[in-house]
């Protein structure tokens, strides 16, 4: 009997350790199969941000944001991550999406002028407004 | 035409104006932690700076929310618990280059470099003044460096359970590669 609550005892605490080890080893999630917190077009969401950007933080900062927009130019950074940059009607700054996978965008074959809708999650603004771990919304 | 007149009077300013000035929207800093239990990286490129190649005068700017981590949890507690990007989603450094007179910008070459000024994290400002490098290569500038800062200086707080994981020094690399204005 008390061998039995022993070895309950024992699984209860492996199995809690499996878990918390797995939670906290947890990578990014991926963007792609989640619903947007908001859906927006990036002269828009430069505007909101260009004009109150504590406002604008508190509806944006960290959240899911789909952003429409037209494609200004595809950017390699140092690290190999790539950036879309949507023009904002704003001559000081533009929506910059980056993102960590960047094989959607190679097989995209995307043109600059080109009409593109892109997730990711809103870091905020500085001479830009930044989307980071972004992906291509299929349209 | 007195309006036109005015404008080509202008346009030679503006130009030299311009051309004195060099800027990045993708810069990086990142950052390392290194304890015997967890090493931590973290990493940001999309750092916006500004560089005055007629004062020296040195501008950076970071979201903290665009620092990425390996894993999920350290991201969210980096955030949510440390340095409240809610609260202080910015960063900042506005200084300058001390010894900038120094500097040949239309030679090739490693510079030494001293840099001053204040340093913007978690809503406290502290003046720092650390050594960098400058890098001018067939007219294009990079800028880099490595320096320690402490987390307890900026009022960031480490709960004790995550104490012996997180460094009390945390190394900031900076790296930066500037165009033209």
């Amino acid at each position: 009997m008390s061998r039995n609550v022993i070895y309950t005892g024992l699984a209860v605490v492996l199995v809690a350790v499996i878990v918390g080890i797995y939670f906290y080893n947890l990578g990014h999630k991926n963007l792609k199969n989640k619903a947007p917190d908001v859906v927006i077009t990036a002269p828009e969401l430069f505007k909101t941000f260009s004009s109150d950007e504590e406002y604008a933080n508190e509806i944006y900062l960290n959240k899911i944001v789909e952003v429409f927009g037209v494609l200004e130019a595809i950017e390699v950074n140092q690290d190999s991550t790539m950036n879309l940059v949507l023009v904002s009607t704003d001559p000081l700054g533009n929506v910059i999406c980056t993102f960590k996978d960047t094989d959607d965008i190679k097989k995209a074959d995307l043109e600059k002028g080109e009409d593109v809708a892109v997730k990711g999650i809103c870091s905020g603004m500085l001479m830009d407004v930044l989307l980071n771990n972004c992906v291509l919304v299929e349209k | 035409m007195k309006k036109l007149s005015l404008l080509f009077l202008f346009i030679p300013l503006i130009i030299t104006l311009n051309a004195q000035k060099y800027m990045t929207r993708n810069g990086y800093i990142g950052f390392y932690s290194s304890t015997p239990l967890e090493d931590i990286q973290a990493d940001n490129h999309q750092v916006a700076s500004i560089l005055d190649a007629e004062t020296g005068d040195l501008v950076f700017q970071v979201l903290m929310r665009s620092f990425q981590f390996e894993k999920k949890l350290m991201e969210e507690h980096f955030n949510e618990n440390y340095v409240e990007s809610e609260k202080f989603p910015k960063s900042s450094f506005d200084g300058k280059i001390l010894n900038f007179g120094d500097l040949d910008l239309g030679k090739d070459g490693n510079y030494d470099v001293m840099v001053e000024g204040d340093l913007t994290i978690h809503g406290v400002t502290r003046s720092i003044k650390e050594k960098g490098t400058i890098t001018i290569s067939e007219g294009n500038i990079k800028a880099g460096s490595v320096f320690i800062v402490k987390p307890e200086d900026f009022d960031i707080e480490i709960p004790g359970v995550v104490r012996d994981k997180i460094a009390k020094e945390i190394e900031v690399t900076v790296d930066m590669k500037y165009d033209m204005m």
